[in-house]
């Protein structure tokens, strides 16, 4: 009888873990609330008016929050992978960067993605779909140095949708976000929308 | 100003119209861009990135013809006006190309934003000529107002895509530079003079990206999908830069030197310029020899067009017509030079062809100023200045055809794999979660019962 005791206790520590990691994935959202930027230090600063045209403002990220939605995440720096889509963050708690665009505030298409869920739950842009438009999305360098973008539209795509509208040159300063979302299809082991979160540099 | 209305006006073709295209019939045996295409990002010409070389050519015509139009402004030369004609033209296409795209309303308020920016230089040109202080400054005041008017209609044109505070800045390094070219012209700081008029040629190419950026973002259908930012749409749009850029400064450097003008060196000094531009451009692709090889044969025609000037001016019947044997020779040699370099995919008749056209309207550019016959000059003037854009266009496929390896997009084409279903199964979670959830409460059940049985059993 005590063996069987002992046995049914193991169980109950090794449960006990997979319960804990589900409580690691489900912390990539933080609970704290992020410093939240009035508009007028937003503006302030963003790039100065005396600005010429040509001066790039954009900046490397290293820190991207979303406070409508209480994310609060490090980025790191992707490129192009293997099978031509734009890489993903090695830990699913991050967002990364697309390093061979523009830089956010930078004219163009800067991108970000980040996953809606790991293999346990949630992830860092699990309620991006909640995003509506005016929603403030401020990006920081590793220096403290800050841009201010504002949500100008959410939707989503096809997986099979061709991305190269959300990449490159633009006029305008602009921040896309990407994610999963839609049906996960299990045989092909991948959502089958993508959501797309438009913003734009909030400039003086 | 409502816009929407214009924009549901869209006619089925956006064809842009402009001069070189009614010429289209004499282009037989050229090809234009038809190379066999791997992708997409290696497309030299398609719906999208033909808008872009289109308004390339009609921006980069404007400040062209700004630049020499304000100077025979000032110098109170005898084919001012027609040269003012000619610019007055480049608005009625530009105009009638935006039409093409907003319809006939945002046409015609496009051209009259558009055609006030030239008159307040105008009065700038006026007002210093007499040297009326007050009068630069109002022409300066009135140009920070355009400002404003151009970039609000565009803004509200393109949906924000041409976004008014970008545009501003913009117009504001343009009207600076248009600006800095003249004043510098009539203070004699022609080294100043000719480097701005670089730049700002340079800069309107960026409008056109911009621009074409705009329009098929706004209208994707209408361009088959197309994007006009691919590396080969950079290249053809950097040969079409210095292709057209140099026709220009060899019509400059021409008159200049007719007239004796003390800015003749300068002239011809950024013609050279140019050259070595264009010479670095060839070596990028086919290596330092090939790029000094083109240089040497790229010069010889400018030094045999100098020559047919000088001896023309001169009266010298012989050395006129020595000029004109060494110009056919250069076309012979400069067409195999090209059908070598490219492996055959330019075809040196078709070159040699082209190449005699593009000469005999710098001569016939030429004569006619010197005759004073200005009725044909600026027409045949814009004519080869579209012909460089079919130039660079298929310098540019060529290229591209034979190392597409260069010319690879270095753009996702596939959306990323941001998810692995773990909310994706029972109560929002994986199956996983879900499966531990279950076993948790089975085992909590069961630890339950079983602290309860020893309770009972240590009891009795």
């Amino acid at each position: 009888m005590k063996r069987w005791l002992l046995g049914l206790l193991m169980l109950l520590v090794i449960t006990g873990c997979a319960s804990k990691s589900m409580d690691d994935s489900s912390s990539a959202k933080t609970t704290s609330s992020p410093e939240k930027m009035t508009t007028n230090q937003a503006t302030k600063q963003s790039h100065s008016k005396a600005m010429l045209k040509d001066e790039p403002s954009g900046i490397i990220p290293a820190e991207i929050a979303i406070p409508a939605i209480d994310v609060k995440a490090k980025i790191e720096k992707t490129t192009l992978s293997k099978d031509g889509s734009m890489g993903v963050p090695k830990n699913t708690d991050n967002t990364a960067w697309f390093k061979d665009g523009p830089k956010p505030g930078d004219k163009g298409n800067a991108v970000m993605n980040g996953h809606v869920d790991n293999k346990w739950g949630p992830s860092v842009f699990y309620r991006l779909k909640e995003l509506k438009k005016g929603n403030k999305v401020i990006v920081t360098s590793s220096s403290g140095k800050k841009r201010t973008f504002e949500v100008i539209k959410v939707q989503s795509y096809p997986r099979e949708e061709k991305p190269h509208v959300f990449f490159g040159y633009a006029f305008t300063r602009n921040l896309n976000l990407i994610t999963c979302t839609g049906t996960f299809d299990h045989a092909a082991g991948t959502h089958e929308k993508r959501l797309v979160v438009f913003t734009q540099l909030i400039s003086s | 100003m409502n816009m929407k209305k214009a924009i549901l006006t869209i006619p089925l073709s956006a064809a842009l119209l402009f001069p070189a295209a009614h010429s289209a019939s004499a282009h037989e045996g050229h090809m234009h861009g038809e190379a066999k295409k791997t992708s997409s990002s290696q497309e030299v010409s398609n719906k999208a990135t033909d808008l872009r070389a289109a308004l390339d050519q009609l921006f980069s015509e404007h400040a062209y013809l700004a630049v020499i139009t304000m100077q025979k402004g000032i110098d109170g030369s005898k084919d001012f006006k027609q040269a003012a004609a000619a610019l007055n033209d480049n608005t009625n296409d530009l105009s009638e190309a935006i039409a093409s795209v907003y319809g006939k309303k945002a046409g015609k308020q496009f051209k009259d934003i558009w055609s006030s920016h030239i008159g307040y230089f105008v009065d700038y040109v006026q007002a210093t000529a007499k040297k009326d202080e007050a009068g630069k400054k109002k022409a300066v005041k009135q140009l920070d107002q355009y400002r404003m008017k151009q970039a609000d209609m565009l803004d509200q044109a393109t949906g924000g895509r041409l976004k008014a505070s970008e545009l501003e800045e913009g117009l504001k390094m343009h009207v600076n530079e248009l600006l800095k070219a003249f004043d510098s012209y009539t203070e004699k700081d022609f080294d100043t003079t000719y480097e701005t008029v670089r730049k700002s040629i340079h800069h309107m190419f960026e409008v056109g990206k911009g621009v074409s950026w705009a329009i098929t973002d706004q209208f994707p259908g209408k361009f088959n999908h197309k994007s006009v930012d691919t590396p080969a749409a950079d290249l053809r749009e950097d040969l079409n830069y210095l292709f057209s850029e140099h026709l220009t400064l060899a019509v400059v450097a021409m008159q200049k030197g007719n007239d004796g003008s003390k800015d003749f060196d300068q002239a011809a000094a950024a013609l050279n310029e140019n050259t070595n531009d264009l010479s670095d451009a060839i070596a990028s692709v086919y290596g330092k020899d090939a790029g000094k090889q083109f240089k040497d044969i790229w010069s010889s025609h400018i030094g045999y067009l100098v020559d047919y000037v000088k001896a023309d001016a001169s009266g010298d019947k012989e050395a006129k017509e020595k000029a004109v044997k060494n110009l056919d020779a250069y076309r012979m040699k400069q067409a195999k030079f090209l059908e070598q370099a490219t492996d055959g995919r330019l075809k040196a008749a078709d070159l040699e062809a082209g190449l005699k056209m593009h000469i005999d309207e710098l001569i016939k550019t030429y004569t006619s100023y010197h005759n004073g016959e200005y009725d044909q000059l600026y027409p045949t003037v814009r004519e080869a200045y579209g012909h460089m854009f079919m130039v660079g266009q298929d310098v540019a496929a060529a290229i591209v055809d034979q190392h597409p390896e260069l010319f690879k997009s270095n753009m996702p084409n596939e959306m990323p794999k941001t998810g692995m279903g773990g909310t994706a199964g029972p109560l929002g979670m994986s199956y996983e979660a879900f499966a531990g959830l279950i076993a948790s409460l089975i085992l909590a059940g069961g630890a339950m019962g079983a602290f309860f049985l020893i309770r009972r059993k240590t009891s009795n």
